[in-house]
């Protein structure tokens, strides 16, 4: 080859076997040359060929004939180099060669590989057999193989060949593992012995519990599984009995013994056999700490069960049940009749591991919850016992991110229904997470949450997290401006952040349901959570460089997550428009200017999906878009049916007498739970009562001439029917059109200082917001339909139509504020009034309107 | 594949067609399926509770794709109409004809539950879209909503005042058919019923949204699935359009909301049915034929020719025959078919001894993508090496140390013997010279 024999650059084929060839010349060693400084030699030869993909061999029609003779040999040189190595006296050669052999396994063609994956088998097989060999080699020798083996696993053809080969491999890698001399133990007891004697890292023992999960695949029988499964129950039930001596009752014990024991079956081994598990035991408690191998035999119960299974297996679902409950009833206090039995010091041994056994038990219900799907029915109403009943006593951060974890899967897989019972738990657990902060942004949701978890938390739980968190927050108020020491929340990030991901799957799966007490309060929450989010970033960009660094992370990660909570309340509002929907916005437009990318993708999406929301779409049907009817009534109908909102009562007014629409509001005003009262001027009070009988009278007669022109409301409104609309508001409640572009908050503050909520704008935010958008859409919609017979309707359509809706904004704000009026007589008494509410109106509606 | 499932209340068997090819598939025998009776488990097999003229008990009947003989026969406690079966495919409800809905574990064949759902027989009875709620209507023309945590939650259903989540009681007759659309709580519940109306619910408020007026009893409904309109069969032969999500006719000649119709039945129109891929509207008339409509242009794709009898039944199926006989190879092979057991005829209450469930463990495919080791283990042992941190490593070092040493020994050693070899040269070379010179 010529000096000057140029290729066409980096990435022609000629490239390659020019650039392997001088790596085998210049960079690997030989039987012959001395190899030093093998370091970095060997790192950069794998970069080179991996990154140029050297060995690859893949040849196209258009290559050159010669250029791909040239690959092939230079393929052929390299490999023979390697297998040169291998047989090297020296050590560290023939690593070198073990290790780039395993790397040729993984890079080298298909078709090489097969060719010639025996020879290799037999070339590597020595040095894992080997006694004397350094350890170096054999962990590079096992790495090779595995490589070799897993790329096998993508030939099915040579599944036969594989298989030989790895009954070569096992009796070798068991005598690594066990180190010990006898040849004839089988994998399972070695692994389980290895497992159990701890004698290795937390790591490695995961991975033995793995390999043992992983095992009854190589028989893919129903039996098999069930076994060791069953192996590995005992096991833990074993070192659970041990463990609990004199913590729990003698009942919950005997249930699982007869759980595991199947009838007319003898109660099968522990894993490792009976000799080993007496012997573990007994060295128990001088050695370790009680229960320690508890964790890795869970993980593997939770592989099995989580893993794929060819053939279809039977679960246990009670035992397993029964065993979850077991290790989370066990709190670490002594029953009175059982002190004698433990020493002080063992109770200290048990405490110390306990919030490792029930974060395991906790991993064992999400696997049960994955595993089973939808037939965990039967079973969902004693999993949600069990979680109701410990995530109100458990104060650990790391289990309540893990409990509210176990939630969200069983939420996503069980849809609405799960949502009804367990939307009351999550909600409280998350307003106990989350309150630090709704302290810190002082006000908005403050009273109604407080509401909320006075009612229905359990006293003392929430007296020990109150406790703790009353000196941090104090500290935490400053701490901001300090900058001195990062902020130490009371509840740290990571598991706010899993309380916003429950809420977030909560509102998912159940935001509109009726069953909403919650609902509102959540809003408030999540609108101040993300709120808050947002200030925090301006204060922590107050720390030093060297903390930033560390909390950056999470802070994202928070605000990422309070913003996806964010749009999942704002999107799935059905009833009314999101009461927080302009802040919002606002919020998602600052998160789009923000560094981390994570966030600015996530607020893109936020936008694009909500544009849908103030934009609803009012496409019509492809081949019904003819006539002017439909499109009056189109226009009638968009209004209603996409959003739902107030209008989308109007719409069903139609049908139902229109006695109704008063209920319907009612109800509305009931169900959005936006309830909380406010001292209202005398002359608002007064108002009301008129305009309501006034306003029936205007929704009658659009009942009555529906589709036609309407007269007596035309002659007010005539062509600016949407000044008209604004008009009337203005009458009514003047103060809310007006402020309708300033910020809530404010308008609160100068308005009700009695008030300590924000929660009546909320309740008319809807019908500011509500107005724009249907004026633009009447807008625009005429110059589309210009030229049809559609115009001669115009006018008396839209107005027809926006004097409705004008009409029928007054129904939603008077009755709204007749009820505010009534709701000052009840008090505090409102949850109980909407509880109350719900099923009267519901037996209502289907009678009123059966005609 | 999609199929097209179809069978009548008059003994035609069932037939099956590829929607898309037009093919007549294998045709199951025996089968008198009243309306609502016919249903695919979870894409597996098919289940059809049967009506037959010479017995008076009702049966539910199982066939699996490949056979068309009865695979499994059940016999329930007493006549069931309507079957309905989860999307997964574990559970099987029925409606029996006193009002009590049933609901059986399909892998074991237990009876779970039964309740007293309505005063009079059971007509219809649907999962939604999460398989949390079971939605049921009856021949007193309510139509309820049931959670079914709320049925196997004995405590929580003790404490509840009514079992069911909501009860619509808008409709004067029987109804005819149920439908629900997406949207998890967000989702409508549309109703037929004989008073001749369909009418819109809320599942969230459980409000009547729309109450629409047809000209004719209806007796098939189906959602468009982006939810602008829906279908509804009548018995005068017409399909009619009417809106849900999009504009409607307040003046339109047949009433309010009815956007159009089309039809070419001469006989009224018994089922309809959604093509999952294609668009197409499947609609089965009392002629006994099947025709496949384009949805948006309302014109016939396809005519099956079922029988002489009326279609009762017609269902859109993708059949999981593949997947189910790779997978349950083993055990088809001990039971001889890849059925399940039949149906329990009563809850068996010792049913706690023997809670295991039966579940076919499907990870995530993950395996395609095998992760290799080498590169990882050749960096940190590199790592390892350039510290020199561990025995091991020092061991590596020592082993090339020696064959240094050796190396060098030999090296050595060539000196010395080309030194003795010079060194001999030389005084041979001086001896000789000396000689010469002597």
């Amino acid at each position: 080859m010529s000096a000057f024999d140029f290729f066409g650059g980096v990435y022609d084929a000629a490239l390659k076997p020019r650039l392997l060839l001088s790596i085998v010349r210049d960079n690997l060693p030989d039987n012959k040359r001395p190899f030093s400084n093998h370091s970095s030699v060997v790192s950069k030869v794998v970069y080179l060929v991996k990154t140029h993909r050297l060995l690859s061999e893949s040849f196209t029609d258009s290559m050159d004939p010669k250029v791909v003779e040239a690959w092939k040999s230079a393929v052929t040189t390299w490999v023979d180099r390697i297998l040169e190595l291998l047989d090297s006296p020296v050590p560290d050669k023939c690593w070198v060669g073990i290790s780039l052999l395993g790397v040729t396994c993984q890079l080298c063609s298909p078709v090489r590989f097969l060719e010639s994956f025996i020879p290799w088998f037999q070339k590597l097989l020595p040095s894992l057999r080997s006694q004397e060999d350094s350890s170096f080699l054999k962990v590079a020798a096992c790495a090779s193989m595995s490589d070799m083996f897993a790329r096998l696993s993508k030939f099915p053809k040579f599944k036969k060949d594989g298989t030989t080969c790895a009954s070569k491999v096992v009796p070798p890698v068991l005598k690594l593992l066990s180190d010990s001399k006898s040849d004839d133990l089988w994998i399972e007891s070695a692994i389980a012995i290895k497992l159990l004697s701890k004698e290795c890292s937390p790591d490695i023992a995961k991975k033995l519990a793995y390999c043992l999960a992983l095992l009854p695949k190589s028989k893919a029988d129903e039996e098999s599984w069930s076994v060791m499964l069953r192996k590995f129950l005992v096991s833990i039930n074993d070192q659970l009995n041990f463990a609990f001596q004199g913590l729990e009752e003698e009942t919950v014990r005997n249930q699982i013994t007869r759980l595991l024991v199947l009838p007319g079956k003898p109660l099968p081994s522990p894993l490792g056999g009976d000799i080993l598990a007496e012997e573990t035991i007994n060295r128990k408690w001088s050695e370790q700490s009680p229960a320690s191998n508890v964790p890795t035999l869970m993980f593997g119960c939770c592989t099995m069960l989580t893993s794929s299974y060819p053939a279809k297996v039977q679960i246990p679902v009670c035992l397993l049940l029964a065993l979850a409950e077991r290790m989370l009833m066990v709190n670490g206090s002594l029953p009175q009749m059982s002190f004698p039995f433990m020493t002080s010091r063992q109770q200290e041994d048990i405490c110390a591991v306990l919030p490792s056994l029930h974060l395991c038990s906790l991993e064992l219900l999400d696997a049960i919850i994955k595993a089973m799907g939808s037939q965990l029915l039967p079973h969902a109403g004693s999993i949600t016992r069990i979680i109701t009943k410990y995530f109100k006593e458990c104060a650990m951060p790391e289990l309540r991110i893990k409990f509210y974890s176990v939630t969200r899967t069983l939420l996503l897989s069980m849809g609405v229904g799960m949502a009804i019972y367990l939307a009351q738990e999550v909600v409280n657990n998350a307003f106990s997470d989350l309150e630090t902060i709704e302290n810190k942004s002082g006000g908005a949701s403050n009273s109604s949450n407080s509401n909320v978890s006075a009612g229905s938390l359990p006293a003392p739980s929430r007296r020990k997290r109150k406790h703790k968190n009353a000196g941090d927050s104090l500290q935490e108020n400053d701490n901001g401006g300090l900058g001195s020491e990062a902020p130490v929340l009371a509840t740290p990030i990571s598991l706010r952040i899993a309380a916003l991901e429950a809420l977030e799957t909560l509102i998912t799966v159940a935001g509109s349901l009726r069953y909403e007490p919650w609902r509102s309060k959540v809003d408030d929450l999540v609108f101040a959570v993300a709120m808050d989010s947002f200030k925090e970033e301006s204060a922590s960009s107050e720390i030093s460089e060297f903390q930033q660094h560390e909390l950056a992370e999470p802070t994202t990660d928070l605000q990422l997550a309070a913003l996806r909570a964010l749009l999942a309340s704002f999107l799935s509002f059905a009833q009314i428009r999101p009461p927080y929907l302009s802040q919002g916005l606002d919020l998602f437009r600052r998160g789009k200017q923000q560094t981390s990318t994570k966030v600015v993708q996530f607020c893109m999406h936020a936008l694009l999906a909500l544009e849908v929301l103030i934009h609803p779409r009012q496409l019509p049907l492809p081949n019904y878009a003819s006539t002017g009817e439909t499109q009056h009534n189109f226009r009638d109908e968009n209004g209603g049916w996409n959003n739902r909102a107030s209008f989308g009562f109007r719409q069903v007014g139609f049908d139902t007498p229109d006695t109704q629409d008063d209920l319907y509001a009612k109800w509305m005003e009931n169900a959005t739970g936006t309830n909380v009262s406010l001292p209202k001027n005398a002359e608002h009070t007064e108002e009301p009562s008129e305009a309501i009988r006034d306003n029936d009278h205007n929704v009658l007669s659009v009942h009555q001439c529906s589709g036609t022109e309407i007269q007596d409301r035309n002659g007010i409104s005539g062509s600016n029917v949407a000044t008209n609309a604004d008009v009337e508001m203005r009458a009514t409640e003047d103060e809310f059109v007006s402020k309708s572009d300033k910020p809530v908050k404010s308008t609160v503050q100068s308005q009700e200082p009695v008030s300590n909520t924000t929660i009546i704008p909320i309740d008319h935010e809807p019908v500011d917001t509500e107005m724009a958008p249907k004026r633009i859409v009447s807008d625009d919609t005429k110059p589309h339909n210009e030229g049809s017979s559609w115009i001669g309707l115009d006018d008396g359509s839209s107005a027809n139509k926006l004097s409705e809706s004008a009409s029928q904004i007054r129904t939603s704000e008077t009755v709204m504020i007749q009820e505010s009026t009534s709701k000052l007589d009840l008090g505090d008494s409102v949850a109980d009034k909407d509880d109350d509410a719900f099923p009267e109106i519901v037996d209502l509606d289907p009678d009123t309107d059966s005609e | 594949m999609e199929v097209v499932v179809a069978s009548s209340s008059v003994d035609a068997g069932i037939g099956c067609w590829d929607l898309h090819t037009g093919a007549e598939q294998l045709r199951h025998k025996s089968c008198w399926s009243p309306p609502h009776g016919l249903v695919s488990v979870g894409g597996r097999f098919l289940a059809s509770s049967h009506l037959s003229p010479q017995s008076s008990g009702g049966c539910i009947f199982f066939w699996s794709w490949s056979k068309p003989q009865i695979g499994v026969r059940s016999f329930p406690a007493e006549t069931i109409k309507p079957l309905s079966a989860n999307h997964p495919g574990t559970y099987i409800a029925g409606g029996g004809v006193s009002g009590d809905i049933y609901l059986w574990e399909v892998e074991t064949g237990r009876l779970l539950k039964k309740w007293h759902a309505h005063y009079r027989a059971v007509t219809c009875l649907v999962f939604s879209e999460d398989d949390s709620l079971l939605i049921s209507g009856s021949e007193d023309g309510s139509v309820r909503v049931w959670s079914l945590f709320m049925i196997f939650d004995d405590l929580r259903s003790q404490e509840a005042s009514q079992l069911y989540e909501h009860s619509f009681t808008g409709h004067a007759l029987r109804v005819t058919d149920v439908v629900i659309g997406y949207g998890g709580s967000n989702a409508i519940i549309v109703s037929a019923s004989e008073d001749r109306t369909c009418k819109v619910w809320s599942l969230s408020t459980g409000a009547l949204l729309r109450n629409i007026v047809f000209p004719a009893i209806i007796d098939a409904i189906v959602l468009d699935p982006a939810e602008h309109v829906f279908y509804a069969g009548s018995r005068d032969g017409k399909i009619f359009i009417a809106a849900l999500h999009t504009e409607s006719l307040v003046t339109s000649s047949y009433g309010m909301h009815i956007i159009g119709s089309f039809s070419n039945h001469s006989k009224s129109v018994t089922c309809l049915a959604y093509g999952i891929s294609g668009n197409l509207l499947i609609s089965g008339s009392e002629d006994g034929m099947v025709r496949v409509w384009d949805a948006r242009t309302h014109n016939i794709v396809r005519m099956f020719k079922y029988a002489k009898g009326p279609v009762s039944n017609i269902c859109v199926v993708r059949p999981e025959i593949d997947s189910t006989n790779r997978i349950s190879q083993s055990s088809s092979r001990k039971q001889g078919s890849d059925l399940p057991p039949p149906l329990e005829k009563y809850s068996n209450s010792v049913e706690d001894l023997d809670a295991k469930m039966p579940i076919l463990l499907r990870g995530d495919k993950r395996c395609a993508e095998v992760s290799y080791l080498s590169s990882h283990v050749i960096s940190s042992h590199i790592n390892e090496l350039q510290r020199h941190g561990s025995a091991a490593a020092s061991e590596l070092e020592m082993g090339k140390l020696k064959d240094d040493y050796q190396k060098s020994m030999q090296m050595v050693n060539q000196w010395k013997k080309m030194y003795e070899n010079l060194h001999q040269f030389c005084v041979k070379e001086l001896l000789d010279g000396g000689q010469a010179r002597v």
